[in-house]
């Protein structure tokens, strides 16, 4: 029971980093977007871009990006914003998941093997 | 890593954000740029499924336009109210919000007082499928320097017919096509 909820603890704790990593990652390198748009785009608008809209307001200018799909005549398709930030926090969680892994798994056989030398 | 390595690691990426921030990414006004290189956008697919949605919406009833208009990622159609002479909503459909909306949206009513007789046509009347070529043959005809077709539509005037508007930084000239796609003539 109590290592289910270490577990879960732990998973919870990498769904936070992920979510910290890929805002580092969005604000250094926005382009990002372009990478989850293989799982939107459609065969005939291949080429991805991330548009940067800025709008002015009393509060001062706003950025957004969102990402477009376009095809060889001009013809886009708009994905949006968040279904890409969505595939992009399964890909970060996912590599920090196998990372934690790894790690765990490095530690449980360096224990192993410390047990199995022998004790001069 | 020390305290201080990581403090450096930690401001060269803040300073990446604030100098950067737009890396990988470009500019709306760029994107249009983009858009009018390739050609001007205008897709005879987002007709095609804009036509259908609206059949759909219909349910199967025959669809009576007054015009439909082409823009790139947004159709417009004019189509006449079921069951009256000559109440007109308009129906948007497009494939981006920031263009004015994805999918179909909900009618507008139209301002009008006129008869439409004459002006009424179905969407198998024109040869949708080949406005991909008409657009094409628009832009050969017009022969504009750095042109690209900004929109088009389609109409009943006597017969149905589709105009191409071919624009550059200087002029915008019309190429009219019958509805089988035959070119007609380019207008000023």
């Amino acid at each position: 029971m109590k290592r289910i909820g270490l577990l879960l603890a732990a998973l919870f704790a990498l769904a936070i980093s992920a979510i910290v990593v890929e805002s580092i990652v969005q604000a250094v390198y926005p382009g990002s977007l372009k990478w989850t748009a293989p799982m939107f785009c459609p065969e005939d608008q291949p080429d991805a871009f991330v548009v940067r809209t800025e709008t002015q307001d009393a509060e001062g200018t706003a950025i957004s990006f969102s990402l477009y799909c376009m095809g060889e005549r001009g013809d886009f398709t708009e994905v949006g914003t968040w279904r890409p930030y969505g595939i992009l926090f399964l890909y970060i969680y996912g590599a920090l998941v196998g990372l934690a892994l790894l790690l765990v798994i490095r530690i449980v056989r360096r224990r192993a093997k410390r047990r199995a030398e022998p004790v001069l | 890593m020390g305290g201080r390595s990581w403090s450096t690691a930690f401001a060269a990426i803040l300073g990446m954000a604030v100098l950067g921030g737009c890396i990988g990414s470009i500019s709306d006004e760029d994107f249009d740029r983009k858009v009018e290189e390739r050609g001007g956008g205008l897709s005879e697919d987002l007709v095609q499924e804009a036509v259908a949605a609206l059949q759909e919406e219909f349910h199967g009833q025959t669809v009576e336009f007054t015009s439909i208009g082409i823009s790139p990622a947004r159709i417009t159609m004019e189509v006449r109210v079921a069951g009256t002479a000559e109440d007109l909503d308009m129906y948007a459909y497009g494939s981006s919000g920031a263009h004015g909306g994805v999918g179909l949206s909900d009618p507008e009513p139209v301002p009008n007082q006129k008869s439409l007789e004459g002006e009424l046509f179905r969407a198998n009347q024109v040869e949708l499928d080949q406005l991909d070529e008409m657009v094409d043959e628009a832009l050969a005809e017009a022969d504009l320097a750095g042109g690209f077709a900004e929109g088009a539509s389609i109409s009943r005037t006597g017969t149905v017919g589709v105009s191409v508007n071919v624009k550059n930084e200087r002029r915008t000239v019309y190429a009219t096509f019958d509805a089988n796609g035959t070119f007609l003539e380019v207008r000023e």
